[in-house]
C-alpha cells in the first residue's frame, strides 16, 4: 500500500471544546461546504496546508500522550472537513487507537458513502454539525443539499442503537434569527426524535472571532451584521429542545 | 499515660521529638468529597470584617497603617494585641495593635529609618543611639565585609535581590513541635544538644554553636512569656484542637515578631492539626462548624502578617508579600494519601473569607491522590487563581513525607533542613558581558576579566558560548562569595534564634542559588546558533542592538534544540558553583524563580540576541518568553517539564495563565481538563506551576477600576498577590504573558 498523507492546516495540542475531555484536534484543510458563518474559512481549500504523513502525527501526539490519555481525551479530527481525505482519516484514527487515544470525528455527514465503514471503524464519537434543518436555508447557508449530512446521522444512530458505537452528538451552531425560528427549530426536533435514540445535542452560540479570517483572505463575509446569540436566545433552544427529553451538553 | 496524648498511638516520638512519627501513627487519610465542609459562621463573618475595613484602612494610607518606632521588635517586645478579643478563637498579633508593623533594626539601622521616612515615621533617638553607635548590625556587617568587586556586580544587576539588605527568611521553623510537646520539653532538649558540647577543643564552630543554642534556649523561653502575655500556658503539650492550632501558631508568631525575613513559610501543618481535630469530634468537644471556625480564625491570623519594607524592596517583590506558604495534600510513603478533612478545611476557608496571596497555599500534586481532592481542588484553583501545584512524586522520593515549601518552590524537609537564601544571577547580563569582552553592557565597566572581543559582524555561537562559559564560570565563584559574606554575617548579627530553636540542632543546611531570565539566555542562544544575529555596537563599543535574520528555535515549543540548552545551562551553572567551598558546608542548590523581579531585572538589561529590547522583562521564572509559543498550551508545558530538577533542586516555577473558556465549557469540565493537564504535566517530571484562570478584560478592568477587585488575586512566578496592590509597571507585565486560549 502506498504511503498516505493529510493536507492538515494545523494542529490544536488543548483543544477543549470538541469533543470530550482534552483532545489534540486535527483541523483538515478543504471542505465542500461553503458556510456563511464558518470561523476557519481559512480552511475552505488546501491552499497553505502542510503535508502530514502519519509517522508526522505520531511525532506530534507522543509528547501530548501523557495528557491525552486516560479518561475521555483523545484526537479529533476537525476542519475543514475531514472525511474529503478518508485513508488518511482512517489512518489517524486507527493510530490513535493504537496509541490508547479516543477519537472524535467533527463532520458535516458529507461523507463518501464507500468510505464510511472503513472511517466509522475508528470513530469512538461522531460531531455531526447539522447547520440547518430546514432544506432551503441549508443550502442558502452551505451551498449544499442537507439530504447526506441527515442519512450520515441516521446511519451512526442506527449503529449507535445497534452496537453501542460510535456516540453521536448533534451540534447546531446557533445565528439568531437565521437557524433557531420556530420552523427550524421544530423541524430539528422532528429529525432527533426519528432517529433511533435521542443523540444529544450541542448547541453553540455563533461568534465573529473568525470574520477577520474572511477579510485577510479577501473573501466577502455576507453577515456581517450578525450579532453573537443573547443568553436568554441560548436558553430558548436549549429549553425546546430538553421539553422534548434532548439532553443538552 | 497523660491526658493530653490520650487515644495517641504511641511511636518513637514519645521517645524523641518526631512529629513526622507522631502524625505517621495517628493521622487520618480522607478519600471522600468536600460534602462536609461548614460555611463561615457568624463569628469569622464579623471578625473578618473588621480585618477587611483594616486591610482597606491599610491600603488607603499608602500600605502601612501604623509602625511603632519606639522599641526594636522581638517576640516579647509588645504587650498582647488583639482584633476583637472576645471573638478570637486564635489569638496572637505580631504588636500590641492589629496591622501595626514594628522595626527590625539588627537586619540595619538605616533601611528601617528609610523605611519609616518613606511612611512619614521617625525612630526615635535611642533606638537611633544604639543601633548607630553601639552595634553592628547585618546590613553594616556584610558592607564592611563586601569585596569592591561584589559590590560592582550588585550595582551593575548582575547578581540581585540579595538578602544584604534586608533579611533572609526562608527558613521553616517545625512550629508543630511547639504544641506536640510543649516548650519546657523543647528546652530540655536543646539543654541535653548544649551539654553535648561541652567538651572538646572549642574551636571557633562549637563556640558558635553553643551560642547558637544558648540564644535558641532563650527564645524558648520568651515564646512561654509571650505565651503568658496572651493567657496560654505553652509550656505544656497543647490538649485539644483549639491549643493544637493556637501552640503552632505562637511558634510561628515568635518567628514573625522576632524576624522579617523575606519569606516566612508555615510548612506542612493540615495532618498534623487534622489528628487533634479528629480526637475532639470524635470525644464529642467539637462540631465540624467549630472546626472550620478554629481554621477560618487561623488563617485570618495568617493574613495579618506584616513586615516593614524599604520602598526599594516593592521594586523586586510586588504587593508586599510575607509569603506564608502553606502545603496541602500529597502523599505518604506508605502509600496512603496524606489528605485529610483539615486540608479540605483549609482550602474552605478560601470560600469563607475569599482568595487572598496568604497563606501561600501549595498543593503537592500526586498521580495516586483521591480524584476526589484533585477535583475539588482545581475546582478552587479555578476559582481563585490564587494555588500553586507542586510535584510530590518528585520530591516525596528525596524528602520523604513530612517536609514544607520555603518561599514559593524550595522543599525542606520539616525541622531537619534549613536554607540560606541566595537571590538570583542575571543570566541575560552575564551573556552580554560574554559579548561585550566581559564588560557590563550599559555602563562599559569592567567585570570579568579575560574575556576575548568578538569583532565579527555576526556572532559566531562557538566564539559566543566559549565566552559565555568562561562568564558563567568567574560569575560563580563570586556569586558564591557574596553568600559565604551574607550568610555568615546573618547568623553572627541577625540569628532567627526562635526558628532555628524549632529545628534539630544538627540541620542540615542548603545554600540557594536561583538564575533569572533562562528562557531569554536560551533563545539567545539559538537565534546566534540557528539564525544570522548581526551585532550593532554603539561609540564604546557595547552591543547595542541585534538584526536576527531568519528563524530560530524559541524555548517553549516542545523543540529539544532549545529546551537541551535550556538544561545544559542549568547543568553547567550548578556543577560551577558546586566548585567552590560554601559557609558551613551547605549544599549548594538552583532555582529557576523570579516572582515579581523578572521586570526591575529586565529593565537593568540591553537588548538581547533574541529580538527582546533594552529594558523589557524577561519571562517569569522558568517560563518562555512572551509571545513565543507556536505549538500550543501542552508543547510549552512539555519543555518546562524536561528542565531537570537534580540540577534546579531549590525548584522550577512555571506560572500557567489561562482563560476560562480555553479550559473548558463549564466547571465540570474545566476541573476534569486542569486534572488532566496537571497529571501530564507532572508525569512528565515538571516541578512546579502556578494556575491562573482569567479573563483579561477582567484584569484591564480591574486596572481601571481597583476598588472593585479588593481581593482579586493572581499567581506570579511561585506566590500570589494581590492584582491592585501591584504598580502599572507589574500589571502591565501581566498582561502581556501569553494567555493561553484556543479557538
Amino acid at each position: 500500500m502506498s504511503k498516505v498523507y493529510g493536507k492538515i492546516h494545523s494542529v490544536e495540542t488543548m483543544g477543549t471544546r470538541d469533543g470530550p475531555g482534552l483532545r489534540c484536534v486535527f483541523f483538515f484543510a478543504g471542505c465542500g461546504f461553503r458556510c456563511r458563518f464558518c470561523h476557519n474559512p481559512d480552511t475552505f481549500t488546501e491552499k497553505g496546508s502542510s503535508r502530514m504523513s502519519l509517522e508526522n502525527a505520531i511525532e506530534r501526539l507522543e509528547p501530548l500522550l501523557p495528557y491525552l490519555r486516560g479518561g475521555e481525551g483523545g484526537i479529533t479530527a476537525s476542519g475543514g472537513e475531514p472525511t474529503l481525505q478518508p485513508d488518511f482519516l482512517r489512518g489517524l484514527f486507527r493510530l490513535a487507537h493504537v496509541l490508547g487515544l479516543s477519537t472524535a470525528l467533527d463532520t458535516n455527514g458529507t461523507c463518501e458513502p464507500s468510505k464510511r465503514a472503513g472511517i466509522i471503524k475508528y470513530t469512538d464519537t461522531v460531531l455531526l454539525d447539522i447547520k440547518a434543518s430546514t432544506s432551503d436555508l441549508h443550502k442558502w447557508l452551505t451551498g449544499n443539499g442537507i439530504e447526506r449530512t441527515l442519512e450520515f446521522g441516521r446511519i451512526i444512530a442506527d449503529m449507535h442503537a445497534e452496537k453501542g458505537r460510535p456516540r453521536l452528538v448533534l451540534r447546531r451552531v446557533v445565528l439568531p434569527g437565521i437557524n433557531n425560528t420556530a420552523v427550524e427549530i421544530a423541524e430539528f426536533v422532528k429529525y432527533i426524535q426519528s432517529l433511533a435514540k435521542m443523540p444529544p445535542v450541542e448547541l453553540i452560540p455563533y461568534h465573529k472571532m473568525g470574520v477577520h479570517k474572511w477579510e485577510e483572505l479577501g473573501f466577502h463575509y455576507t453577515l456581517a451584521d450578525l450579532e453573537p446569540p443573547t443568553s436568554s436566545c441560548m436558553k430558548k433552544f436549549t429549553g425546546t429542545l430538553e421539553e422534548v427529553g434532548v439532553r443538552i451538553i | 499515660m497523660k491526658t493530653r496524648y490520650k487515644k495517641f498511638k504511641r511511636g518513637r516520638w514519645n521517645r524523641k521529638i518526631d512529629v513526622q512519627d507522631f502524625i505517621h501513627s495517628n493521622y487520618k487519610p480522607y478519600e471522600g468529597c468536600e460534602e462536609f465542609l461548614e460555611p463561615a459562621s457568624q463569628r469569622t463573618k464579623k471578625v473578618w470584617r473588621k480585618v477587611c475595613r483594616l486591610f482597606e484602612k491599610e491600603r488607603a494610607m499608602g500600605g502601612v497603617l501604623d509602625i511603632d518606632t519606639s522599641v526594636a521588635g522581638g517576640i516579647v517586645s509588645h504587650k498582647a494585641g488583639y482584633i476583637d478579643r472576645a471573638n478570637e478563637l486564635i489569638v496572637g498579633l505580631q504588636s500590641d495593635k492589629p496591622l501595626r508593623r514594628t522595626i527590625k533594626p539588627q537586619g540595619g539601622f538605616r533601611l528601617v529609618e528609610r523605611s519609616c521616612e518613606a511612611h512619614g515615621y521617625k525612630v526615635s533617638d535611642s533606638i537611633k543611639d544604639i543601633y548607630l553607635n553601639h552595634c553592628m548590625t547585618h546590613n553594616d556587617a556584610v558592607f564592611s565585609a563586601y569585596p569592591e568587586e561584589i559590590k560592582k556586580l550588585r550595582k551593575l544587576g548582575i547578581i540581585t535581590g540579595l538578602p544584604d539588605n534586608y533579611a533572609r527568611g526562608r527558613i521553616i521553623g517545625d512550629y508543630r513541635r511547639v504544641a506536640l510537646y510543649g516548650i519546657d520539653k523543647l528546652i530540655e532538649e536543646k539543654q541535653v544538644d548544649l551539654a553535648k558540647l561541652d567538651d572538646g577543643p572549642m574551636d571557633t564552630k562549637i563556640i558558635r554553636l553553643r551560642l547558637e543554642t544558648a540564644a535558641q534556649i532563650k527564645a524558648l523561653n520568651e515564646m512561654k512569656e509571650m505565651g503568658s502575655l496572651y493567657g496560654l500556658d505553652l509550656g505544656r503539650p497543647a490538649e485539644s484542637a483549639r491549643e493544637a492550632i493556637q501552640w503552632t501558631y505562637m511558634g510561628y508568631l515568635a518567628a514573625v515578631k522576632q524576624a522579617d525575613g523575606a519569606a516566612m513559610s508555615l510548612g506542612n501543618v493540615t495532618s498534623f492539626f487534622d489528628i487533634y481535630i479528629e480526637r475532639d469530634l470524635k470525644n464529642g468537644n467539637l462540631m465540624e462548624s467549630g472546626a472550620q471556625d478554629l481554621i477560618d480564625d487561623f488563617i485570618i491570623k495568617l493574613r495579618m502578617v506584616r513586615h516593614l519594607r524599604p520602598p526599594e524592596y516593592d521594586q523586586i517583590f510586588a504587593g508586599s508579600p510575607t509569603w506564608v506558604t502553606m502545603v496541602l495534600g500529597g502523599m505518604a510513603t506508605d502509600g496512603r494519601t496524606k489528605v485529610t478533612k483539615t486540608d479540605y478545611r483549609v482550602l474552605q476557608s478560601f470560600h469563607n473569607l475569599g482568595p487572598s496571596p496568604e497563606p501561600n497555599i501549595t498543593i503537592l500534586h500526586a498521580q495516586r491522590l483521591p480524584l476526589a481532592w484533585k477535583k475539588f481542588v482545581s475546582k478552587v484553583a479555578i476559582e481563585t487563581s490564587s494555588i500553586q501545584f507542586e510535584n510530590d512524586d518528585l520530591m516525596r522520593p528525596i524528602a520523604g513525607d513530612d517536609y514544607g515549601i520555603s518561599c514559593c518552590v524550595s522543599l525542606l524537609r520539616m525541622g531537619s533542613q534549613m536554607q540560606f537564601f541566595g537571590a538570583r544571577c542575571n543570566l541575560p547580563k552575564a551573556l552580554l558581558m560574554a559579548l561585550n569582552e566581559g564588560r557590563d553592557e550599559v555602563y562599559g565597566e569592567q567585570v570579568v576579566p579575560g574575556i576575548a572581543p568578538l569583532r565579527k559582524r555576526y556572532l559566531d555561537y562557538d566564539d559566543v558560548h566559549d565566552n559565555f562559559i568562561k562568564v558563567l564560570s568567574w560569575l560563580a565563584e563570586k556569586y558564591v562569595q557574596a553568600n559565604n559574606i551574607i550568610h555568615n554575617c546573618h547568623d553572627r548579627y541577625y540569628y532567627e534564634s526562635a526558628q532555628m530553636a524549632l529545628l534539630d540542632t544538627d540541620v542540615e543546611r542548603f545554600m540557594a542559588f536561583g538564575v533569572a531570565g533562562l528562557s531569554c539566555v536560551v533563545d539567545s542562544l539559538c537565534a546566534v546558533r540557528y539564525a544570522k544575529v548581526e551585532v550593532r555596537r554603539n561609540r564604546k563599543g557595547l552591543t547595542d542592538s541585534f538584526r536576527i535574520k531568519g528563524d530560530y528555535p524559541a524555548f517553549g515549543n516542545d523543540d529539544d534544540r532549545a529546551d537541551n540548552r535550556a538544561s545544559d545551562l542549568l547543568i553547567n551553572f550548578i556543577t560551577e558553583l558546586r566548585k567552590h567551598s560554601i559557609y558551613r558546608r551547605a549544599n549548594p542548590t538552583l532555582s529557576v524563580l523570579t516572582i515579581t523581579s523578572n521586570v526591575l531585572y529586565g529593565k537593568k538589561t540591553g537588548a538581547t540576541p533574541d529580538g527582546r529590547n533594552a529594558g523589557e522583562p524577561f519571562a517569569p521564572g522558568a517560563n518562555p518568553m512572551y509571545g513565543r509559543e507556536k505549538n500550543g498550551a501542552l508543547c510549552s508545558l512539555n519543555s518546562i517539564s524536561k528542565l531537570p530538577y537534580f540540577a534546579a533542586r531549590d525548584g522550577i516555577s512555571n506560572t500557567f495563565s489561562m482563560v476560562p473558556a480555553a479550559l473548558g465549557k463549564n466547571m465540570e469540565a474545566r476541573a476534569d481538563n486542569l486534572i488532566k493537564i496537571l497529571d501530564g504535566y507532572f508525569s512528565k517530571g515538571g516541578h512546579h506551576i502556578n494556575i491562573n484562570v482569567l479573563d483579561r478584560e477582567m484584569l484591564e478592568d480591574a486596572m481601571e477600576h481597583p476598588e472593585k477587585y479588593p481581593q482579586l488575586t493572581i499567581r506570579v512566578s511561585g506566590y500570589a498577590v494581590h492584582f491592585t496592590m501591584l504598580s502599572r509597571q507589574h500589571q502591565e507585565d501581566v498582561l502581556k504573558r501569553t494567555f493561553h486560549s484556543c479557538f
